[in-house]
């Protein structure tokens, strides 16, 4: 499967992560601070920052063209608040807004649609002041009134939006003046301005999407954004029109194409012979992208983790000795290789190596004693030790989604327990059979992906917290649906009960330094679990056309066609 | 039995198939494990908010009422709403409706006469070079598989040497020349193996005309061996060959998923495999009722055709 998600979009899972063709085009591909590698070529160098355009180059600019992008999915909605694919969220930025944006390295929050910083009333209140003078695509202002319904639109249980979990920290948002709005806050929430830079808190004109109704707004969606929506012709394109209005700046491109190629081939094919101006580049293709002239590429790292989850509610696997084992058992290096190349990189403490960077996580010193090299010897031992010395008296089941990565490292999985006397199936399954599965734990190892965003809380709170625990707690018929689910039900405890209140607290605290201590605690009580084996993190390989001017998309970039950073165009 | 009661018969007869192809589909895809709710919302969910959508489009319902529910709809002319797109299946099956016909339509058109063609030369020259030229490219129509054949194309005639392009859609209507340019590496793709077993098909059935003791007389009675070819052995070949005509059009509806897919054609195929994959019941009960009916048609025609080739079967 050549399939993907987006950083803040954590829940969106990896079963159809070659989505990221498109997620590339909007920046918004979940990376960590990779500078990633761009290859030019012909030296010629990246493009540039800035928006500014010489006077040289401003012959070239007027007109702007039609950028065309590629994506390998449909969009199934427009409407931010109802929409759940990682690509849509990050092509949505081109028509609507958002209050605040990364900028392009990630470090900061710019004031967006806000005219400044949140600022604090207390613990749990914030107020936003906001821009005058931005316009709607229908000409209306956008105003407090937007910005408030938008939030309680997504927040009202009634209209049933996938996306209300990312916003359940807030209470509500008010109107407090024309240009101001405030914030009243369940609890002090660590995302809080993470959360108001994505799609999930994207603005939308309260008038017409209440007169459009849901259906219809989200096929012919109104916002604020660079562009305006055209045309959805479903499956094939998706074409936007340069907004005069843009309260920003004029966007140089006079039109913006998404086209539908589900291929990575024939995406790149398409760009290699200027049928469209940016495509993903499949892994074997690496080589042949880099000696395009006209091309650059870059690698855009994914904020997520790939690797073994082990159902410790059943044997052999709810021995801790059996689940370290697996850790000696197979060289994850040479797993890595084998499926994602050079295109991924090794995740230590379930997060991907970005994070543990970002963070200064003691990531070095967990490689050193939760992810010892490959030792068949030991990995024997801690079998015999286990009772397990003479086989487990039974075949296992290793579960993989149908696509070529996932099921590569299942193959090689299977192999090394066969070395141990370990018989074992590999079962691929379709995306349905695979979420069952893990919900309600009929497997013994699955293959696993999960794309949790730049903060340790996206990996922690959604796989590790203990799911009864919620309010709610687990519906009838479902075990969980990642194995530290299973290890509470399996091996519940005080010391497990006490790192779901660390990972619960964590989110609730914006002390970055008290966070960084908890996810440490968090990370080492489970690495010495072995619930899963974290395998890599991976990356898209973007490329585009060297007529595109003044666009680098990175991971964090939203809109990198038109920002606050650059204003792209093609070259005549 | 006239032509015109055989018809309305036959026609009378599609309702119970159709109901079938319907309970059968409904079953399967209820059977599949897992639900599209699950799916919609991926991995670790709110609960919340799965048990409303179950309950929301009637999942938690027994499997009776929501068949007879399915029914009743289908029976008001309502196929059904994609869950993940909450559209109705019926618009985004009209959306996609064109792409798929003129893709396996042209296809047919190209692939039936060639095949005829190729067939008939084939058994003209029994044995000889010309033959097995023909059953050797045939044979390698035949074993090649349309994804690998498609990517192959795409890496010639797109990247190689820029004749047509990669991937895309243009409707005749609007640009018939931009439309055939899109066209041609789809239909390459699609109508190889169509051609292959139609070839194979033709030449077999015409080698056995051919062998016939009325042949020989034909031939004893020195009729030019072009008017034994075709006016004789041809005719008497071309009725096996309806029958498998008319089936091979289930064939091509499989390869459109196939060349809609790698071509990047928004076309009725894509639209069954993304249902499929996210077990959208909705779009694979409408796609499998429209294609039944399309078979059902097909298979129809093929019986009609008999009598006009062979005036001496009888509608009885």
């Amino acid at each position: 499967m050549t399939d993907e998600r987006l950083k803040l979009d954590r829940r969106h899972f990896l079963a159809t992560s070659g989505l990221l063709g498109g997620t590339a085009l909007a920046g918004c591909s979940g990376g960590g601070n990779d500078q990633g590698t761009t290859a030019d070529t012909t030296a010629a160098g990246t493009s540039g920052g800035g928006s500014e355009t010489t006077d040289q180059q401003q012959q070239n600019v007027q007109g702007g063209g039609t950028f065309v992008g590629t994506t390998a999915e449909d969009a199934t909605t427009l409407d931010p608040r109802m929409n759940e694919l990682a690509w849509v969220n990050g092509f949505l930025h081109y028509i609507f807004d958002t209050l605040y944006v990364l900028s392009p390295d990630g470090k900061q929050f710019q004031p967006h649609l806000a005219a400044d910083q949140p600022q604090k009333q207390d613990e749990t209140t914030f107020v936003v002041p906001l821009k005058q003078g931005v316009k709607f695509h229908d000409g209306s202002e956008l105003t407090a009134e937007d910005v408030a319904y938008s939030f309680n639109w997504v927040l009202n249980p009634d209209n049933k939006s996938p996306n209300r979990s990312n916003l359940d920290f807030i209470d509500s948002v008010e109107a407090s003046g024309d240009y101001e709005v405030t914030f009243n806050l369940n609890y002090p929430f660590a995302l809080f301005k993470l959360t108001l830079a994505g799609m999930n808190a994207a603005v939308v004109p309260k008038k017409q999407a209440e007169s459009q109704g849901t259906k219809k707004f989200g096929s012919k969606p109104v916002g604020s954004g660079p562009f305006t929506f055209q045309k959805h012709v479903s499956s094939s394109h998706i074409t936007l029109a340069r907004n005069e209005d843009y309260f920003l700046k004029k966007p140089n491109l006079a039109s913006l194409k998404m086209r539908v190629i589900p291929k990575p081939q024939v995406q790149f094919v398409e760009l290699a012979t200027g049928g469209v101006h940016q495509a993903t580049v499949p892994k074997n293709l690496l080589k042949k992208a880099q000696a395009e002239q006209g091309i650059k590429m870059t690698r855009i790292s994914h904020f997520d983790y790939n690797g073994l989850i082990f159902n410790t509610m059943r044997e052999p696997f709810g021995s801790l000795k059996v689940r370290k084992a697996m850790q000696y058992l197979v060289d994850y290096d040479e797993m890595l290789k084998a499926t994602k190349g050079t295109l991924g990189k090794r995740s230590y403490g379930f997060m991907p190596k970005e994070v543990n960077k970002s963070w200064e996580f003691p990531w070095k010193e967990w490689k050193q004693k939760y992810y010892p090299d490959k030792n068949h010897d030991k990995a024997k031992q801690l079998l015999q030790e286990a009772g397990y010395g003479d086989g487990v008296g039974k075949t296992l089941k290793i579960s993989s989604l149908a696509s070529s990565k996932f099921k590569n490292m299942a193959i090689i999985l299977q192999n090394e327990l066969k070395k141990v006397g370990i018989e074992a199936n590999v079962r691929e399954v379709t995306i349905g059979q695979w979420l069952d599965e893990l919900d309600s734990g009929e497997f013994d190892v699955n293959i696993y992906g999960w794309s949790g965003g730049q903060d340790p809380d996206g990996f922690f709170y959604y796989l590790f917290r203990d799911l009864r625990n919620d309010e709610g707690g687990l519906s009838e018929g479902i075990v969980g649906n990642a194995s530290a689910s299973y290890l509470y039900k399996s091996q519940d405890s005080d010391e497990l009960q006490q790192v779901d209140e660390t990972i619960r607290q964590a989110r609730r605290l914006t002390d970055e330094s008290k966070r960084k201590e908890m996810y440490i605690d968090a990370a080492e009580t489970w690495q010495g679990l072995y619930p899963h084996i974290p395998v890599f993190s991976e990356q898209a390989a973007t490329a585009w056309s060297k007529n595109v001017k003044d666009y680098e998309p990175t991971a964090f970039n939203a809109q990198p066609l038109c920002n606050e950073w650059s204003n792209a165009y093609i070259k005549k | 039995m006239s032509l015109y009661r055989y018809t309305i018969r036959r026609i009378l007869q599609i309702i119970p198939v159709l109901l079938g192809v319907f309970t059968l589909t409904f079953v399967m895809v209820h059977a599949l494990p897992g639900n599209p709710v699950r799916i919609y919302l991926g991995l670790n969910p709110s609960q919340e908010l799965a048990n409303e959508l179950i309950h929301r489009y009637g999942f938690d319902q027994p499997l009776w009422k929501q068949y007879l529910d399915y029914l009743w709809r289908l029976l008001h002319g309502e196929i059904g709403e994609s869950f993940m797109r909450k559209r109705p299946v019926s618009g985004l099956m009209l959306e996609r409706m064109g792409p798929t016909l003129v893709l396996m339509g042209v296809s047919y058109l190209i692939a039936l006469p060639a095949a005829l063609l190729l067939g008939v030369y084939s058994a003209a020259k029994h044995n000889q070079i010309g033959d097995h030229v023909s059953r050797f490219v045939g044979l390698a129509g035949l074993s090649t598989p349309n994804f690998w054949l498609g990517l192959m194309l795409i890496f010639l005639f797109a990247y190689e040497v820029s004749w047509f392009p990669a991937s895309g859609y243009v409707s005749p209507l609007a640009d018939p020349v931009g439309a055939a340019k899109h066209l041609v590496l789809p239909i390459i793709t699609l109508a190889t193996a169509q051609t292959a077993t139609l070839m194979r098909m033709t030449r077999s059935s015409m080698v056995e005309e051919l062998s016939q003791d009325y042949v020989e007389t034909a031939r004893a009675y020195g009729l030019p061996e072009r008017r034994i070819l075709l006016r004789h052995a041809f005719r008497n070949a071309l009725l096996p060959l309806i029958t498998i005509i008319g089936l091979q059009l289930s064939f091509l509806l499989d390869g459109s998923v196939v060349v809609e897919q790698i071509f990047a054609i928004p076309g009725m195929g894509r639209l069954g495999y993304k249902g499929l994959i996210n077990q959208d019941y909705g779009v694979i009960i409408g796609l499998n009722i429209f294609f039944s009916i399309l078979f059902l048609v097909g298979v129809l025609l093929t019986d009609l055709a008999y009598a006009y080739i062979d005036p001496r079967i009888r509608y009885d």
